[in-house]
């Protein structure tokens, strides 16, 4: 080796916090698994897309507008059947039978899914069911982006640049939480587009006067959240990467944790009550504005499964503080654990 | 002397399987300014563990480091500037080139980018700059650790067991670069097991076992001069005569004779003399193995037992890597 370098020396005090994003940023956007996360995200929301189309074509209008129609006709008959064997039965000795013949309503063309496409409709419903799958690849862009740095040993030699852990970690999770909005607003957007195209395209005739479906609230709103929650997701990733240090087992963490405490263990302990406490719960509050669940409620007179609700306020303010709580914790051990 | 670094009473320790084990006891070591330093001892005796808490990777249960006169790790930020290093094996992101690797750590510190083609150039890899990093042969990625550290134009360099896996080839390069960035004023600190590998190109030493200091200073001073020559002569037996009737310790050896005395030219005055010519006399100058073997074995570090340790008082937290 020559050695023969100029002696322009390095700056001594280290770049502004900015810049060290901005690195983080362009290591994000290097990585493989980001454009692999991004194809992944283009091509779901396509599929759901294409799913919104099938169920909005004209061809499926025409069917289920038939399947109404022929309902519709058999409406009367329906009831009188009903009435004809409740009597039946009143008359065979169960004088209080009841088969609920009165409540019987004539069929709307909404509960055959006969409504006019409606943009902001469709991009609502999409975007709620995406959401997650974008979070879910945030959270894996962010525990790799982290996990990677322990599995090839970089971290240490990235440590000897810059010796400042706590700018080092925050860096690492604005970039990651950006990396995750990044994920998140080219699936919304192409969710929008497409829902748009698809509300467009499958105008169906308008002889059939089809109501038009409406969202109901903000879209922008809920684009806002989806975007913040894949924020989250990808801070969260790097949170949980920085304290577990390994990707596969930060994903094998939350996918167990999902399967087997959210899934199973919540619901057989405390008999469903501990559904306002669980992370995914919440998640769902937040993201849709509140979230159904069923518990035990017991009075005087016994218990039985009621219906209840985890509030959207529960859902953010559960969700902020469970955030802060383990962007500290993972901080906190980023800074003072042993670089090996 | 201006000093480099300087540790006093370092201690790091580690809980292994529930015992608590001394990687570093109490090292006071002292690195003078410019010139190579070698840091010796064999594998498992501290070196690593001492680079690493030099630069803030691990945390020290006791006992206090400086770099430059900024005290580490609390002020470390303010010197790293000035600090290349290399721990252990070169570590960098697989899947990305050699250039990339570079531009993340040139970006970090705010070096301009035309310095990282001079590092490549300077570490002959500037044809592979944009091959993965993954790909390289181990002297390649050992020479872009060299091309890391040089990003920063760096006072201090701390090579930690620089030419483990390389051939003679890479192994004298980096010898080379080494010596010549200690000729050029800075400091290079370079540990190492291998003995003979640093005795060529340091000027100081510290040598350690079981994490303590065993010796340190000059090499030529630790190795003490030459006392002993092997003679070659045709008549070993009456040349033997002479030389212990003149009050000289001798020794067969083979088809030689060890002679222990300081004055090379009384040995070929007292044989000359005798009409006993020397084809052969050679000083058997100490090298750095036999003066760590001798280290070592005065502090009995080679036979006892790796002992557990009590834990500090002022021991941290969390200290297990």
């Amino acid at each position: 080796m020559t050695l023969t370098v100029s002696t322009v020396p390095a700056s001594r005090v280290g770049v502004p916090y900015g810049a060290l994003v901005g690195v983080e940023l362009r290591r994000l956007w290097w990585r493989r698994l980001t454009k692999v996360a991004l194809a992944i995200a283009v091509l779901l929301t396509g599929m759901t897309l294409y799913g919104a189309y099938q169920s909005t074509a004209p061809d499926t209008i025409a069917e289920r507008v038939q399947s109404y129609r022929q309902t519709v006709a058999q409406f009367p008959q329906m009831v009188k059947d009903c009435q004809q064997a409740q009597a039946q039965a009143r008359e065979s000795g169960d004088a209080g039978a009841d088969f609920g013949c009165a409540q019987l309503t004539a069929p709307t063309p909404a509960e055959f899914g006969l409504e006019s496409p409606e943009a902001g409709a469709l991009t609502a419903s999409l975007a709620t069911t995406n959401a997650y799958l974008y979070a879910f690849l945030a959270f894996v862009l962010g525990a790799s982006f982290i996990g990677a740095e322990y599995s090839s040993g970089s971290l240490g030699t990235w440590l000897t640049f810059e010796p400042r852990r706590l700018r080092v970690a925050s860096a690492k999770l604005l970039a990651a939480g950006a990396g995750g909005a990044g994920v998140a607003a080219v699936g919304l957007g192409l969710t929008a587009v497409g829902a748009w195209l698809v509300s467009r395209v499958n105008q169906p005739d308008p002889a059939l006067q089809l109501p038009t479906a409406a969202a109901d609230e903000s879209i922008t709103q809920l684009l806002i959240r989806c975007l913040v929650v894949a924020v989250a997701a990808g801070a969260a990733g790097v949170a949980l990467g920085m304290l577990v240090r390994n990707t596969g087992a930060v994903v094998g963490i939350v996918l167990g944790y999902g399967v087997v405490v959210e899934g199973v263990l919540a619901q057989a302990l405390a008999h469903g009550r501990l559904a306002p406490w669980l992370p995914l719960k919440n998640l769902e509050a937040f993201v849709e504005r509140g979230s159904t669940y069923f518990a035990e409620a017991c009075t005087p007179n016994g218990c039985q499964m009621e219906a209840m609700r985890v509030t959207y306020t529960h859902g953010w303010v559960y969700l902020l503080v469970l955030s802060i709580v383990g962007v500290i914790a993972a901080l906190a051990v980023f800074r003072h654990r042993d670089v090996g | 002397m201006d000093v480099a670094v300087t540790t006093i009473g370092l201690r790091k320790t580690y809980l292994r399987r529930g015992t608590r084990r001394a990687a570093v006891e109490r090292l006071d070591l002292t690195v003078p300014a410019g010139g190579v330093h070698g840091f010796l001892g064999p594998n498992g005796s501290g070196k690593t563990t001492t680079i690493r808490m030099l630069l803030g990777l691990l945390r020290p249960d006791s006992g206090q480091a400086w770099i430059f006169g900024h005290r580490v790790p609390v002020e470390l930020p303010a010197v790293i500037g000035r600090v290349g290093a290399i721990v252990e094996s070169p570590k960098f992101f697989p899947t990305f080139t050699a250039r990339q690797n570079l531009r993340l750590l040139s970006d970090a510190i705010g070096t301009p980018r035309t310095r990282i083609d001079e590092v490549l150039e300077a570490t002959h890899l500037r044809e592979r700059a944009d091959d993965r990093y993954a790909g390289y042969s181990l002297g390649m990625k050992q020479r872009l650790a060299i091309a890391a550290t040089l990003l920063k134009d760096p006072d201090l360099l701390i090579f930690d067991e620089p030419t483990n896996g390389l051939d003679p080839a890479g192994i004298r390069e980096i010898r080379d670069t080494m010596r010549a960035l200690g000729d050029r004023g800075k400091t290079v600190l370079v540990s190492s097991h291998i003995l003979a590998e640093v005795e060529q190109v340091a000027d100081t030493v510290s040598i350690i076992g079981r994490g303590t200091l065993l010796a340190e200073g000059r090499v030529a001073d630790l190795l003490g001069s030459s006392t002993q020559f092997r003679v070659g002569v045709p008549d070993l037996q009456r040349a033997a005569a002479v030389l212990q009737d003149a009050g000289l310790p001798t020794e067969q050896e083979g088809a030689f004779l060890r002679v222990t005395t300081e004055d090379g030219e009384q040995v070929t005055r007292l044989l000359a003399g005798h009409g006993l010519f020397v084809r052969q006399l050679t000083p058997m100058r100490p090298d750095l193995e036999s003066a760590f073997l001798r280290l070592t074995s005065e502090s009995g570090l080679d036979a006892a037992p790796e002992a557990p340790v009590a834990a500090s008082p002022d021991e941290l937290p969390g200290g297990g890597a």
